[in-house]
């Protein structure tokens, strides 16, 4: 086992994720993707710390953090999802453009 | 900088600071004066001029040290003043009549709305004129020749809400480019040859024949050119009659006595380089010729009194140019410095009289000669001298032109003693249309105010004594050197010459054929008139020569033409060229809109690929 | 050998499950399915011997996460008309496949030093590192008030008015 293998690993599931967040119309869907792609990015992180040629644990910390923003993102981000709900009764992303 | 060099500088720009002046109090306190300041201005400019001419009498040229004005690669212009015995008579000319102009306009244009801006224009006018006179460098007097247009551009459409103001005002702008154009050829020409605009170094190169006579034949044309369109030489002499809009005084310093002249002073100016390539004399004379007796032709049948100045100044101006380039630069600028003072005061008179009956229409005036004793009387100075009665100015001027060409040309003689004779017949006509008889109009006539009184009464001592100048021949040693004779000689013995009784002769008829048809109504003019109808005609449109210009050159050969081709080329040429860079920019712009749609999607997928873009480039450059 | 297997096996599954989490018609089964892949994340964690990281995966992504994502599929209301994707279907494919082999290719191609004798992190070092006194007692600290403020700012934000 080589540290190629995860980072091979973790890219497929960050394409996946990304296919995911682009194409999806749902705005849960489009989360979801999210949450795989911070994974794939986790699972690199690890990969790294336990491949590298010192014995730390910075890699794993880093990991740490990432979970703990991903958790309040995750939260922060429904919330948001559940306002937009309300206010349009949908959470269509084609149909939200305020941004144009 | 020495004193006498300020002093030369404060002549020129004197009048600028009253220019700046009467604008900065005017815009302080509204209901100030501005006359004064101006005049003072010019007074202060006059006698540094006089100042001038004494030095440069006794102890010859004065340059001042130059003015760096542009420096661009091998390109070194620089600016001085030059006082020559040639710029110090016209100093003289200018400050003299602009004097006597601003103090007659103080009454003429009382009470007009445009007081100051009248009178901030006329001394802008002063301050550019003394500039062209100066000039010790082509350039700057091109540049001072484009300020004088300018000016001559805003005081002929000083009454701009009057349409034929504003269109004869353009009219001048636009003719007078004609001739600026050539002026603009034999500058880049010259230049082109020479490297410099230095007049004195433009002198000395033509002298030694270091200019190729290709490119001096060529560039004393165009500087002719310029000349024929400042003043207004067949066949771009029709905006000088409509520029009869302006005000009256304006007309008398502008279009009678200082800018006219300028093409004349050019022409003296450069005479070096048109003595190096002759035939170009040749071409001024003839032109010149043809353009006097032309104009006054004209004169003899218009019935606005200020038309018939008008005519006349061309025709006179035609003199000039005759006398240049047949008898020499003194002969030419002896002519161009009585005739300012007389023309002037004719124009003078004129606005005294259109002061009192409120019209220039000859036609509904008469009788004016009870009413108006003074201005009768300076006119009728002004216009002996215009006709060149011995022992008037004009007479003497005259005289030079006439005998220069009775050697060198005998037929150009023989069209300039018609003209001679013709200029007496029409000033006579205004004389006795105007004075005499009974007045047709209805305005209660009165005579105009000592302001304007007094610089008729200065102008025609002037006109009656500036003349005697020359008969000890001082004028034509100043200018151009040669031997002097003794005073009486000159006077008198001018008559003795059979060429003064051929002229005074033809002024003489022309005066006896205005008696006989005006005063004692032996021969009526309409019967003439009516006798010769196609002539009548033909004189009173002015040969047609603004229909020609109007309706031939205009309208066909340009607005139907040349114009029709353009406005094609523009529609589909250039048009299209522009509407097809339009939709280009369109179509591309559609292309990227639809990116900017406002669904993070499209801009997150977009972020992405710019991502890819990155990674790969920086994989390739690596 | 058996770490081999069992990475083969966790990638299979994580894979799959991602792609069916990502495709699923409808959203609560890709919900369920991202728990799968969570899971199999976690396992890959053990497989490159970070238990602790393995055992807060599942305490965070399955027992907070995907709950709250289940939640929210509750609460909302979707609209299955229509296609599930949107026009940028093929773009995204595009791009995502853009991304994966530049992935692969640098993978590839990098040379990695001290690939070849793999070193674990034991769960006290990571303790020690996290908690010592040079460590990232502040971070942590400043960790715990991110999490306070997203959850002040997501009930400010979902409260209904």
């Amino acid at each position: 086992m080589t540290l190629e293998y995860y980072i091979i690993l973790a890219f497929l599931l960050f394409a996946i994720g990304l296919y995911g967040a682009f194409s999806r119309r749902s705005a849960i869907m489009i989360f979801i993707s999210i949450e795989i792609m911070l994974n794939a990015v986790n699972i690199s992180l690890v990969a790294f710390s336990k491949f590298s040629a010192i014995a730390t644990a910075y890699g794993h910390i880093f990991t740490i953090f990432s979970m703990v923003v991903a958790a309040a993102e995750v939260t922060i981000g429904l919330a948001i999802v559940l306002a937009i709900f309300r206010h349009f009764e949908d959470i269509d992303t084609n149909d939200i453009n305020l941004l144009k | 900088m020495t004193i006498p060099e300020i002093c030369i500088w404060l002549i020129w720009l004197l009048p600028l600071a009253a220019f700046a002046l009467t604008w900065i109090i005017g815009w302080i306190k509204k209901d100030s004066p501005s006359a004064p300041y101006v005049i003072i201005a010019t007074t202060a400019s006059w006698l540094l001029s006089l100042w001038a001419l004494i030095n440069v009498f006794t102890d010859g040229n004065i340059t001042t040290s130059s003015v760096q004005w542009l420096n661009i690669g091998a390109l070194n212009v620089k600016f001085a003043l030059e006082l020559n015995p040639l710029s110090t008579v016209m100093l003289m000319v200018v400050n003299t009549v602009s004097l006597m102009v601003q103090i007659f306009s103080m009454g003429y244009m009382h009470g007009d709305h445009g007081y100051r801006r009248y009178f901030s224009f006329v001394a802008l006018f002063t301050f550019s004129m003394l500039g062209l006179v100066l000039a010790d460098s082509l350039l700057m007097l091109f540049m001072c020749w484009e300020l004088v247009g300018l000016c001559s551009y805003l005081l002929i459409g000083f009454w701009f809400f009057k349409p034929s103001a504003a269109s004869a005002a353009k009219k001048a702008f636009l003719i007078t480019r004609i001739g600026d154009l050539g002026i603009l050829a034999a500058l880049i020409m010259l230049f082109n040859a020479t490297g410099t605009f230095t007049i004195s170094e433009l002198h000395g190169l033509a002298a030694a024949g270091a200019i190729g006579s290709a490119v001096l034949t060529w560039s004393c044309l165009g500087l002719f050119l310029g000349s024929m369109g400042k003043s207004a030489q067949f066949p771009l002499h029709i905006w000088l009659p409509d520029a009869m809009e302006g005000p009256t005084p304006v007309s008398a310093l502008i279009h009678a006595a200082t800018m006219v002249a300028a093409g004349v002073f050019l022409i003296a100016r450069m005479y070096p380089l048109f003595e190096a390539a002759p035939q170009t004399l040749t071409v001024v004379a003839w032109v010149g010729g043809i353009t006097a007796i032309f104009a006054a032709t004209i004169a003899l049948v218009m019935q606005d009194i200020k038309k018939v100045l008008a005519y006349s100044t061309i025709s006179q101006l035609g003199y000039m140019f005759v006398g240049l380039a047949l008898g020499g630069v003194s002969v030419g600028m002896f002519h161009l410095f009585t005739h300012a003072f007389f023309k002037a005061l004719l124009f003078l008179g004129a606005g005294s009289i259109s002061h009192a009956v409120d019209s220039f229409d000859m036609r509904k005036m008469g009788g004016l000669k009870k009413a108006m004793p003074k201005t009768y009387w300076t006119f009728l100075i002004g216009s002996l001298s215009l006709a060149g009665i011995w022992p008037l100015s004009g007479f003497f001027s005259k005289e030079g032109i006439l005998g220069s060409a009775v050697s060198a040309q005998p037929v150009l003689f023989v069209i300039l003693l018609v003209t001679a004779g013709l200029t007496a017949f029409y000033m006579f006509r205004v004389i006795f249309k105007v004075f005499f008889g009974e007045y047709k109009g209805d305005k209660h006539l009165h005579e105009s105010p000592n302001v304007m009184i007094i610089p008729l009464f200065v102008l025609a001592f002037l006109a009656i004594f500036v003349g005697w100048i020359n008969c000890s021949n001082a004028f034509t040693v100043f200018v151009d050197g040669g031997e002097s004779q003794s005073f009486v000689t000159g006077l008198v013995g001018a008559l003795a010459h059979p060429l003064a009784w051929g002229s005074l002769l033809a002024a003489a008829f022309g005066i006896l054929l205005a008696f006989t048809i005006y005063k004692f109504k032996k021969i009526s003019a309409e019967k003439v008139s009516a006798a010769l109808p196609k002539t009548y005609n033909l004189l009173s449109r002015k040969y047609y020569m603004d229909e020609l210009i109007q309706d031939r050159i205009n309208k066909d050969a340009l607005l139907n033409g040349l114009f029709r081709f353009f406005a094609f080329f523009d529609k589909h040429v250039i048009d299209g060229l522009v509407n097809a860079v339009a939709k280009a920019v369109k179509g591309i712009g559609g292309l990227i809109r639809s990116v900017q749609n406002g669904r993070i999607p499209s801009y997150g997928l977009l972020s992405v690929i710019g991502l890819v873009v990155i990674v790969i480039l920086m994989m390739v450059v690596k | 050998m058996g770490l081999k297997i069992a990475f083969y096996i966790l990638s299979l599954v994580l894979l799959g499950s991602a792609i069916y989490a990502i495709q699923a018609k409808s959203v609560i089964r890709s919900a369920f399915s991202l728990i799968i892949c969570f899971l199999s994340v976690a396992g890959i964690f053990i497989t490159l011997s970070a238990e602790f990281l393995a055992i807060i995966q599942v305490m965070v992504y399955i027992g907070a996460v995907a709950v709250l994502i289940i939640m929210t599929v509750m609460m909302t209301k979707q609209n299955e008309a229509g296609n599930k994707s949107n026009k940028l279907k093929i773009p995204a494919i595009i791009g995502a496949l853009c991304v994966a082999a530049l992935g692969c290719y640098t993978a590839l191609t990098s040379k990695f030093s001290g690939t070849t004798s793999p070193i674990g992190t034991e769960t006290d070092v990571l303790g020690v590192t996290l908690f010592d006194q040079s460590g990232y007692v502040l971070l942590v600290i400043i960790a715990a008030l991110i999490i306070l403020t997203a959850i002040v700012g997501a009930i400010t934000v979902a409260r209904e008015k």
